[in-house]
């Protein structure tokens, strides 16, 4: 039986695809559906539901008194773009949703090749505010603003710094080879605040915003399934993938 | 070449308290330096940094659906200084050692996107590090506002931070590299705000060019005496700042001129003429570079002074006029600034006395934590007609290294290292070095 690995949705614009002819990419993918699209009905899924915290209305401050020129970030009007929150020292997607993740007993290989991710620096935002990649994957930062950006995370997985950045130019990618959550920021911008969780698992996928999540294509055994919503908080919970059909899991 | 001091009857201003010590003993320095360990202490339990993480947004709040946001903020400082006598810059203390707290609590508010201001209030021994007790003030505050959606113009009111040269963006404790300020900010000229020079000789006096032998009263007298720049300049007044493309222009109307004092900074003037006017024009060619070029003219004795002028002579009569360069370049790890300035006094009855400040400085950024500054400051003082036919420089060239060591210990505290060593030609002490350690906590 064949599965498909499930890709983070939300996040995929990050993801590039590798390159290749594009006669030879039709034609595998050709393949693909062929050899998929018989099984999908047969394929297990989980689905279910997140109780989400409520939306906080309010944007941050800016804080550029002494930078007579700067105006507000574009976002801070923007009650519908996902942005991270940071309140008694929990950082949180705002407005909420929560990642959920699937773990196999004895974890599952990393890729044989890095992915590369990207989170970018645009309107004085990282974007998107919340990245979900497999360990092991490569994530860049290309600054698409008009002025310096930098970009460096205090983690204690592998801390780093890369420095000021102009525009259009992108640091180089970092691997990111820890799972957990690593929070980038901007040395020149304090508002900005960016947020890649890395998974040990390909198995994810970013809830929408009323908390409704679906995994699909999954191969049967044994899982810790798991609910990420901020830095401090995420659930877990036993399942069982069978050979087919869907389980339901609601999430408090 | 020697002069009499002539110190004519100190003005009614009031001036710095010193601590009345001696020069400290072994067990004064022995508290000094428990002190310093102690802030090193303090700095490593607070590694933890759980009860600063706690505060993250708490101090912010918000009313209309979000279009009113208030957010408070500071930085707890705590600055340990071992320095020479007398005192360099504007460190106000006749002791060989100073201890400072400070407290700074900001707040930013925006209404809607097109109002925003902000308030400045701290708590600690003088706006200049000092030897005064603890008190309260209100540092800066101002309404700013931008006009369109788009941005590229605005206009603000209030207490605040010069518009001239680059340095004010980056003078609070928690961005800026070194403790102190560079030397055009701190280095104290002849020149008093609160007298009138009448004669070649007072102003040699004043400046202590040559230096009196064992006289206290250079130490005595430095909180009359006045930079070029007095730090970031809080003065009073309003400014207006557009950007053009690759153009930025802004400028000011403030109620004293750069070299002005913390004492008169809220003082309204009775008329527009004994305001300064200021301006900086800047191009950035990309977004590493940026290049401006300031110019400040106002007078600069404060209204006191009027009984002391030069018969004849308006208190406008005496100006300061400074043109600045500045130049600044940012990328990947390393940050440089550079700023020239001129200053010109214009004195009546004795003619222009210039000075020359500048400096130099870089910071590299060895990771998220730990970053290296330093900066080369000098400063150069023309000459003018000493009176007896020939002519003198009006104050003592310096030159002055300062290297800095930081280190992040996460997100809200910083430990910040300098050391200063100084060159003063003719000065009672022509080498000097100061020391600098400072631990920042931001909230």
């Amino acid at each position: 039986m064949r599965f498909r690995k499930s890709a983070p949705r939300a996040s995929s614009p990050c993801l590039r695809a590798p390159k290749g002819g594009r006669g030879w990419a039709a034609l595998g993918g050709l393949l693909v559906v062929l050899l998929i699209v018989p099984r999908l009905g047969a394929a297990a899924a989980i689905e279910g539901k997140v109780t989400l915290p409520p939306v906080r209305t309010a944007a941050p401050v800016q804080r550029n008194r002494y930078d007579i020129l700067s105006s507000s970030p574009k976002a801070a009007d923007d009650r519908n773009e996902l942005s991270i929150v940071v309140r008694r020292g929990v950082a949180a997607p705002n407005p909420p949703v929560a990642v959920v993740y699937l773990e196999r007993e004895g974890g599952v290989p990393r890729p044989a090749r890095p992915p590369l991710a990207r989170m970018e620096q645009r309107d004085q935002k990282f974007v998107p505010a919340l990245l979900v990649v497999q360990v092991g994957t490569n994530v860049e930062f290309p600054n698409l603003d008009q002025g310096l950006h930098s970009v460096f995370t205090r983690t204690s997985l592998k801390p780093f710094d890369l420095g000021r950045y102009r525009p259009n130019e992108t640091p180089p990618a970092q691997l990111l080879d820890q799972p957990g959550l690593w929070t980038m920021r901007c040395d020149i911008h304090d508002n900005m605040v960016g947020l890649v969780l890395v998974v040990p698992t390909p198995y994810f996928v970013q809830t929408d915003r009323e908390g409704r999540f679906r995994l699909p294509d999954l191969p049967p055994g044994r899982y810790t399934l798991s609910v990420w919503k901020s830095s401090d908080t995420t659930l877990s919970v036993p399942v069982t993938v069978p050979a087919e059909g869907t389980v339901k899991v609601d999430f408090p | 070449m020697a002069f009499p001091l002539l110190i004519p009857k100190l003005p009614n201003r009031t001036p710095m308290q010193f601590s009345g010590k001696t020069p400290a003993c072994f067990g004064s320095q022995v508290r000094r330096l428990g002190a310093l360990l102690a802030v090193i202490g303090l700095s490593g339990g607070l590694r933890a940094q759980g009860f600063l993480d706690s505060m993250d947004g708490v101090l912010a709040t918000d009313a209309l659906q979000g279009q009113v946001r208030v957010q408070a903020s500071g930085t707890l400082d705590l600055e340990a200084y071992h320095l020479p006598q007398p005192s360099p810059g504007l460190l106000f203390t006749d002791s060989r050692s100073l201890v400072i707290p400070r407290l700074s609590v900001y707040v930013d508010a925006e209404f809607g996107r097109r109002l925003y201001a902000f308030a400045q209030m701290r708590i600690d021994r003088g706006f200049d590090p000092s030897a005064q007790p603890v008190r309260v003030r209100l540092d800066d505050y101002a309404l700013r506002t931008t006009p369109t959606d788009r941005g590229g113009f605005t206009l603000q009111v209030g207490r605040f931070g010069t518009v001239v040269g680059s340095w004010v963006p980056r003078h609070g404790s928690w961005s800026n590299p070194f403790i102190t300020a560079p030397l055009p900010y701190e280095a104290l000229t002849g020149i008093w705000d609160t007298t009138a020079v009448r004669s070649p000789r007072q102003l040699f006096a004043w400046a202590h060019v040559p230096p009196a032998t064992n006289s206290p009263t250079e130490q005595q007298e430095k909180s009359l005496r006045v930079p070029i720049l007095w730090g970031p300049s809080y003065g009073t007044g309003l400014a207006v700042a557009g950007r053009l493309g690759k153009i930025d222009v802004s400028a000011e109307w403030k109620n004293t001129s750069l070299s002005s004092d913390p004492g008169v900074w809220d003082d309204l003037p009775t008329r527009w003429r004994d305001g300064t006017i200021g301006g900086r024009v800047g191009y950035r060619p990309d977004a590493a570079w940026n290049f401006g070029f300031s110019v400040s003219d106002g007078p600069y004795l404060r209204a006191s002074a009027e009984n002391t002028l030069l018969p004849g002579t308006r208190r406008d009569d005496y100006r300061q006029l400074v043109l600045g360069q500045d130049i600044s370049f940012a990328w990947h790890h390393w940050q440089v600034w550079s700023e020239v300035f001129v200053s010109r006094f214009g004195i009546p009855g004795v003619g222009s006395a210039d000075t020359y400040s500048g400096y130099l400085e870089a910071s590299y950024r060895f990771g998220p934590r730990f970053s290296f500054a330093s900066r080369w400051n000098r400063q150069y003082y023309a000459s003018i007609p000493d009176g007896a036919g020939g002519d003198a420089a009006w104050g003592r060239s310096t030159w002055r290294l300062d290297l800095g060591p930081a280190y992040r210990l996460g997100a809200h505290t910083q430990i910040k290292l300098q050391h200063s060593f100084q060159h003063e030609t003719n000065a009672p002490q022509v080498h000097t070095q100061t020391t600098a350690l400072q631990m920042t906590v931001r909230f």
